[in-house]
Parts: structure tokens; sequence; C-alpha cells
């Protein structure tokens, strides 16, 4: 169960408790609507990380507002942050942390479920697109905001038959410029 | 028991089918045993009209009520054929075999009822089409453990 501020005003909040249905559908309404527009699934895969990734560099923002954490100090501490705080805040589920390389610069986000995909089938004709891509996008553009230039990608998925999701970060390099955020 | 089709199943010998109006076309159908399936798709499409009488026989009475569930539509000699239909007149219809006493119908509601539910999660995959037949392995594990419980 999880609750969405829906409006807020004059001081008065409403709060919507929901079960995330209408999230979860409109995402797979997304993900439909892009397979019929570009009919290959690579081209879906490209879009769905650009558009998380618009929603990444955004949602930063919110996030640091209300987590009120302080900046990391290694890529552990980015880690837990991720799996902890944020995955929590705007997924409802905890993720656990494994497979660290040797270096500390990539780990993997376990997932035992996830909402986006409930009640989602891959059809066969679909099968190397990846379903929930957004979110690849929305970790990456979220962490640029953060001076840290990742790599994020899918490595298992339930939709394809694998047990757990699971989704491998790296850390490439610390962003020293400080341009404006791009959008893609 | 002297039948041209024998069986140990003390469960449903169709599977369920699911009719989708308007057309009045299966989305889904299976039966076990294999065998006699084009008698199985008579029955259940003779059941349609049952059905319909049905529902127009309760009209108001069913709305009021808010039942879905039909119950017994008729018996064959061979079948019993149970219905149910939802506010979207989406039907479902299951035949038991006869003989199969052991079954009651609070049993049969509940088997519809996690149907409907298996139902409704296909119509949240976003990839289903509404009117399409059904291929999604869930829906068929869900029928094959209501089917195959064989004692």
């Amino acid at each position: 169960m999880h609750f969405d501020v829906v409006a807020s005003g004059q001081g008065s909040v409403m709060v919507v408790a929901g079960r995330g249905e209408l999230f979860t559908l409109t995402y797979g309404a997304l993900v439909t609507q892009l397979c019929k527009d570009y009919e290959n699934d690579e081209d879906v895969n490209k879009q769905l990380d650009k558009m998380g990734y618009n929603i990444g560099v955004r949602l930063i923002e919110d996030f640091l507002a209300r987590s009120n954490v302080g900046r990391c100090h290694d890529f552990r501490e980015t880690a837990d942050v991720i799996a902890k705080i944020a995955f929590k805040m705007y997924l409802g589920i905890t993720p656990s942390i494994t497979n660290w390389s040797p270096g500390g610069d990539e780990f993997s986000l376990i997932l035992e479920n996830n909402p986006l995909v409930d009640f989602v089938e891959l059809p066969d004709n679909h099968s190397s697109l990846i379903y929930s891509n957004l979110l690849c996008g929305v970790l990456r553009g979220a962490l640029e905001m953060v001076q840290m230039a990742v790599d994020v990608k899918f490595v298992q998925d339930t939709l394809k038959g694998d047990s757990v999701t699971e989704i491998r970060m790296k850390f490439i390099r610390r962003i020293e410029d400080n341009l404006p955020a791009g959008e893609e | 028991m002297a039948s041209a089709v024998t069986y140990t199943a003390e469960w449903p010998v169709l599977v369920s089918i699911i009719f989708s109006p308007p057309q009045n076309y299966p989305l889904y159908i299976r039966s076990v045993p294999t065998e006699n399936e084009l008698k199985f798709h008579y029955t259940v499409h003779t059941s349609l009209d049952v059905v319909d009488e049905k529902i127009s026989a309760m009209g108001k009475a069913l709305v009021d009520q808010r039942e879905l569930y039909l119950g017994l539509l008729y018996p064959t000699e061979d079948y019993k054929v149970y219905g149910y239909v939802t506010n979207s007149k989406v039907k479902f219809v299951m035949v038991v075999d006869s003989s199969n006493t052991a079954l009651r119908d609070n049993e049969i509601r509940s088997m519809f009822r996690k149907l409907h539910n298996s139902y409704t999660d296909i119509m949240c995959n976003p990839f289903y089409n509404p009117g399409d037949r059904i291929h999604s392995r869930a829906f068929d594990n869900m029928v094959n453990s209501m089917m195959m419980q064989v004692c």
C-alpha cells in the first residue's frame, strides 16, 4: 500500500491510498504505445531510457528535498541510498545489494518483485524488449545530477523467465564540469 | 464405468470457456481428455443459449442481487454445465462429469471466482488486446491446477 499526495493547497492535503494499479497500468500503456509507434524493440528500449533520463534529472531534486540525505562519500553509500531510500520512496520496494566488483565500482540491485511488471506477460514477438528500461534512465539521469556518470542495465528479468530481476550499476567517472542539465 | 472416455479426475472435465460479447466466440477452451473435444465444443455452444436465457429470465433480479454465478445451466446425461457471467457480459462455462457428485456448489462457485480473478489479471496485461484469444502461461497454470487434481 503506498500513498500518493494528489493535491495540496490552503493547508489541506489530499492523500490517495492506492495499490498502485493505476501506476502499473499507465506504465504498461506507455510501453505498448511505444511498441506500436516504433515497431522494433531496440528503438523502444532507447526511448524508454531517454524518457527515464528526463524523469531522473528532475526526480533527483524531489528526492534530495524529501529525503534529506547528505553527500555520499563513496559508491557504496550511493548504493545504500538508492536501494533503501530511493526505491522505497518511489516504488515501495527495497532491492538488495549484491555482487560488488573487487574495485567497488560495480554492484547489482536484486528486485524480488517489480511493481512495474504486475500482470505483465511479454509476448513472444517482443523478446528483446527491456520492459522496465525506464528505470535505467531514471537512475542514470538522477545520478548525473549529483555529478556521477554511471552505466545502468538489466541483467536478469522475471519477465524473461529469470527468478529475480537484477539491475547492474557501474560507476564510470565523476562529472567535473558544471553544465546545466541536458535533455535527451 | 461403461463410458467411451475413462478418466479418474474428480474435477472439471472441460476446461472453462470464456466468451466475449458481442460476438460470443471463445477466448479460451481447454478440455481433458482431449478426445471428444468436438462434443465439448458443441455442449458449450448450446449452453451459451441457456446462459442468455437465464440472464434475460432473471433480468432485473440478477442485477439487483449482483449475483454473477448462474448455477447449473442444464444437465445432459453425461455432463452438467455451469455458468457464470460478469457485469461486462463475459461468460464463463464449466462442464463437469455427471457422475461427479463430489463437487459441491460452493466449490464450483469458488472455481469460477478463481477464473474471474485470473481473467482480470489477463486484462491488466498491457500486451493483451481485449477480444484476443488467451495465450497466457499463468492462466494455463491456474486452469491446470483446477482441472488436474486427481486424487
